[in-house]
């Protein structure tokens, strides 16, 4: 390798580049399969490697330790450790750098682990080949690599909460418990949201509007800054920095400054369209809410009078506007179909089933199903229990969705469908009533989504970056997700979220400053020629923008996504820690067409 | 044609047995482990799901029920105890009720008391009833002090027409019901002959019965449920042929009162075996550690206890008749043997004793549309 090529910006162009690479066993898990001494031969081979060694377990305090002794005694200045996913370890090394007086950005983490050694069992040769590659790709990229700094913004320690339901109030009472301050935005005119319409709810048996006042009157208590009536008029800035406009009934505006967002905005009920299941035409068809709202303050009979008419049989629908299947559904106004399932519906209706019961023994109830998933703790229960007390259950299929049709007395109706217990015969099942298990539909946040660029998935639900690793951040550095604007979920689980929310904000907002990885563009002045092609790619308002003839960066706000990159003719723009020099490097590495595993002797 | 839902039918069933189908989840065990079930005779998950939705008529047209021998292996692998065995066994008892015309079966199985004052009243007119049949021969006129003697003798023979009439009636429909039973094949035209073979086979081997599976904790074969069955089944057969045989030798030879007479040789080692059998069957259903005696009710009481007195009786007779012992205390036994063997017959249609005739006709449609 030509050495004008490895050393870089002026700055280091007079250090020498003395690359370190370390090889982790794992205990076996990479090295039963993987030959670590074979790796390290072959990298000992590289001009910049100055160091190569392979130990048990690098993130063991030996292990680390090693690196440490090396940088402060052998001057290595690169750092390459070839072992996890940097997920697991990463943050270990670059403290290690750090303890050892390095820039921590001077570490280079290769996966052989999850990418090699697991997934390439009884290959060990071509396993210890990608290795190499991966290590030395590795080598090359972190040759090129400048120190870097954090960038660093000021954190403002108040956070705006939007919506006043169960998840926000939830979400707002763990951050003002940790100190920031909190500004609770609802759009209605009361705290509580979607769990106002609630009478009892499942797995606790607790009264709805019990949860709803202990909550309400712990923020009151808290001094939370509440604000009924209000919706948001414009959301500027960065995290750490939101300026947040909040427009009150009487349309004036105000702001707010906070360092964080939290969006607890809630869903809507699926509203059935005209005739759904003979919905809107016929009064005996309503949707579950409407059913829960209207037995709520019944008091327990042996009869059940719905419009002046005893009804004896009552029939439940379930998956009713979720779950739905392109050709077979009526699309919703987007031309899509909600092909999610709703998940709290099923435990809701058959909550509602016993309910019913409770109250009205002698009834006959119907529950026609396609799968039923009552996933959570103690969900189970209302099925067995529902089961037990003699519901009658039907499983039917896409191909056979119930068929609503009015009685020819005109006082019921008759739902037939192929049931799949009964080994697909037609079954016609008299209803005199009939309850549909509408799902959850995201609340339309068009606004918000528009103004911030938010991500949402395909179910128009806000997506979250990672379901499992990141699952209440939304992309968008400092905004946060809780409940069911992020997906349908129930109250348990919404609170869950929201407490989840309140954690990573309250870490977020921990300091006075937010450090955030410097991996964001970076314009050479010197090589832009002002053509703006990048200008039209960025997608993050104010992240990139023309000044003094050549383009600029507001690190805050670039998301270090690249597309401005791609663009640029002179190739004048690089991520930091990603340039394409880098690449140059790691590709070259990887496609090097000799490979000399060295044969370690025995 | 959709099926109409009825969820009524399955809590009129239930008044028969100690199931509780409502905990089923159509998981479909049952039949898989059944070692009766096959594609002509699907039982017992198909019979549940009918239950379920209220289908009585498919419930009760085919032959499916009287295919089950109650082994307990559904009732034991179902994972929701909803005891699917004796769901089938409650709906032989449903079959039975709904076979006959007048309602008092449906009674009988229902309550307890209604079937015991029935047992009682039909007992007592049939005693008093032999008692006008053979007046000159049996002195206990003592009866006949407050009723008629001519109301008594009509009582009976009406009490008698009537059942007959039920039992041929209960015949008629359950032949009716599964001659338009909806499972089966179309029976190919020679089909009858070899249908028929095969019924008797079955019945003289009980060969099915045999198949069901062991009890889960198994028992030496003479104990075995099937074999307690055949034991009876001879027993009974034999006691009738000693009966008939009896009656008929009678007034022509006065040798048979002779232990070693045929006929009576018949009669005492059936009366063993039958007693032996219907013994054990008590036991069974006494001891209750059997799955399919788990759930032991009166009707199977009923008719166990019937056979077991009949037996008893019929051997206190034998020796009072071997060694000439004329005593009134004789006479009344021979009144209670009578009567109860009469009563046995005439309420065939009410009780569990009505499998004798309905079992034979199930299998036969079975094997009439077996392929």
């Amino acid at each position: 390798m030509e050495e004008e090529k490895n050393t870089q910006s002026e700055e280091n162009e007079s250090e020498e580049i003395r690359v370190g690479v370390y090889v982790c066993h794992c205990g076996g898990n990479i090295s039963d399969v993987v030959d670590t001494k074979a790796v390290v031969e072959a990298l000992k081979k590289n001009p910049n490697v100055k160091i190569a060694k392979d130990f048990v377990f690098m993130c063991s305090d030996p292990g680390q330790k090693l690196i440490i002794d090396d940088i402060i005694e052998n001057n290595i200045n690169r750092i390459v450790v070839s072992a996890c996913s940097p997920t697991l370890h990463e943050t270990t090394f670059r403290k290690a750098l750090t303890r050892a007086g390095l820039n921590p950005y001077l570490y280079e983490h290769v996966n052989i682990r999850e990418q090699d050694s697991w997934v390439h069992k009884g290959e060990n040769e071509a396993a210890t080949a990608k290795a190499i590659r991966l290590t030395a790709a590795g080598v090359e990229k972190i040759a090129r690599q400048d120190p870097l700094e954090p960038i660093v913004v000021n954190a403002e320690g108040h956070v705006v909460v939007i919506g006043g339901g169960v998840a926000g109030m939830r979400a707002a009472l763990a951050l003002i418990k940790r100190g920031l301050g909190v500004t609770l935005i609802e759009k209605g005119d009361r705290l509580g949201g979607r769990a106002l319409e609630l009478d009892r709810v499942y797995p606790t048996e607790e009264k709805a509007s019990d949860i709803v006042s202990q909550l309400e009157n712990a923020v009151r208590a808290e001094k939370i800054d509440v604000r009924l009536n209000c919706e948001i008029e414009l959301i500027e800035g960065f995290v750490g920095n939101f300026d947040v406009q909040i427009r009150g009934k009487d349309s004036k505006i105000d702001k707010v400054r906070a360092g964080a967002i939290v969006l607890a905005t809630g869903f809507d009920h699926y509203q059935p369209y005209e005739g759904e299941f003979g919905y809107g035409k016929s009064p005996i068809v309503v949707t579950l809410p409407e059913f829960n709202k209207l037995i709520a303050d019944m008091p327990q009979s042996d009869k059940f009078t719905y419009k002046g008419k005893d009804i004896k049989n009552l029939a439940f629908i379930h998956c009713v506007g979720s779950r739905q299947m392109e050709g077979v559904h009526q699309p919703q106004a987007d031309g899509r179909v909600n092909d999610y399932c709703s998940r709290v519906c099923c435990t809701a209706t058959l909550h509602t089933i016993n309910k019913t019961l409770d109250k009205f023994p002698n009834l006959n109830i119907f529950d026609l199903y396609k799968d039923i998933r009552t996933y959570g703790h103690g969900h189970e229960d209302y099925y067995e229990k529902a089961s037990k007390r003699g519901v009658t259950f039907f499983r039917y299929t896409d191909d056979s969705i119930p068929e609503y049709a009015p009685s020819s007395n005109g006082s019921g109706a008759t739902l037939t469908m192929k049931d799949v217990l009964t080994w697909n015969e037609e079954v016609s099942i008299p209803a005199d009533m009939i309850v549909l298990a509408t799902g959850m539909v995201p609340r339309d946040i068009s606004n918000l989504v528009g103004m911030l660029k938010l991500p949402t998935g395909t179910d128009r639900f806000l997506q979250e970056v990672h379901p499992k690793l990141r699952p209440v951040e939304l992309a968008n550095n400092g905004i946060m997700i809780a409940g069911t604007c992020q997906g349908p979920m129930d109250i348990t689980e919404s609170c869950a979220a929201a407490g989840a929310s309140a954690a990573k904000v309250s870490i977020l907002l921990s300091k006075k400053t937010i450090e955030m990885d410097p991996y964001v563009a970076r314009v050479d002045e010197a090589k832009c020629d002002g053509c703006k092609l990048c200008l039209a790619e960025c997608e993050y308002k104010g992240a990139l923008f023309m000044a003094e003839s050549y383009a600029h960066v507001n690190p805050a706000l670039c998301v270090g996504c690249g597309a401005c990159v791609a663009v640029c003719p002179p190739r004048a723009i690089n991520i930091a820690g990603w340039t394409l020099d880098q690449f140059d490097g790691m590709i070259d590495a990887i496609s090097m067409e000799e490979l000399e595993p060295a044969t370690v002797p025995a | 044609m959709a099926i109409t839902v009825n969820p009524d039918l399955l809590k009129e069933i239930k008044e028969y047995g100690a199931f509780d189908i409502n905990a089923c989840f159509n998981c479909g065990n049952c039949t898989a482990v059944c070692p009766l079930s096959d594609t002509v005779g699907s039982f017992p998950r198909k019979l549940i799901r009918l239950g379920q939705i209220g289908d009585k008529n498919r419930v009760i047209s085919g032959p499916e029920p009287w295919l089950c021998y109650y082994c307990g292996e559904c009732s034991d692998t179902c994972p929701r105890q909803a005891e699917p065995g004796e769901y089938m066994a409650a709906l032989r008892r449903y079959a039975i009720a709904q076979s006959e015309p007048t309602g008092i079966g449906r009674l009988m199985y229902r309550s307890g008391v209604f079937a015991v004052i029935v047992t009682l009243l039909v007992g007592i007119v049939l005693g008093a009833f032999m008692q006008t049949v053979k007046v000159g021969k049996n002195p206990s006129h003592w009866i006949f002090g407050a009723v008629s003697y001519q109301m008594i003798h009509y009582l009976g023979i009406a009490v008698s027409i009537l059942a007959v009439l039920t039992i041929v009636g209960g015949i008629m429909k359950i032949f009716n019901r599964l001659s338009s039973w909806e499972g089966g094949t179309k029976p190919a035209p020679g089909k009858w002959v070899s249908a028929l073979k095969q019924t008797i086979t079955e019945i003289i081997t009980m060969k099915r019965h045999r198949e069901e599976s062991p009890a889960s904790e198994p028992v030496v074969w003479y104990r075995s449920h099937a074999w307690i069955h055949l034991a009876i089944m001879y027993g009974f057969i034999g006691l009738l042929v000693a009966t008939t045989l009896d009656f008929v030798f009678l007034e022509l030879l006065p040798l048979h009162l002779s232990i070693f007479w045929p006929a009576r040789i018949i009669g005492t080692v059936s009366g063993l075996v039958m007693l032996w059998g219907v013994s054990a069957a008590m036991l069974r259903r006494f001891s209750k550690e059997e799955k399919n005696a788990a759930h032991t009710s009166l009707p199977d009481w009923w008719l166990l206890i019937f056979l077991f007195v009949l037996a008893l009786t019929g051997y206190w007779l034998e020796i009072a008749t071997t060694f000439k012992l004329v005593s009134p205390v004789n006479d009344g036994i021979m009144l209670l043997h009578a009567a109860m063997a009469m009563e046995l017959i005439l309420l065939l249609a009410f009780t569990k004793f009505a499998h004798v005739i309905y079992r034979p006709i199930a299998l036969f449609v079975y094997f009439l549309n077996q392929a």
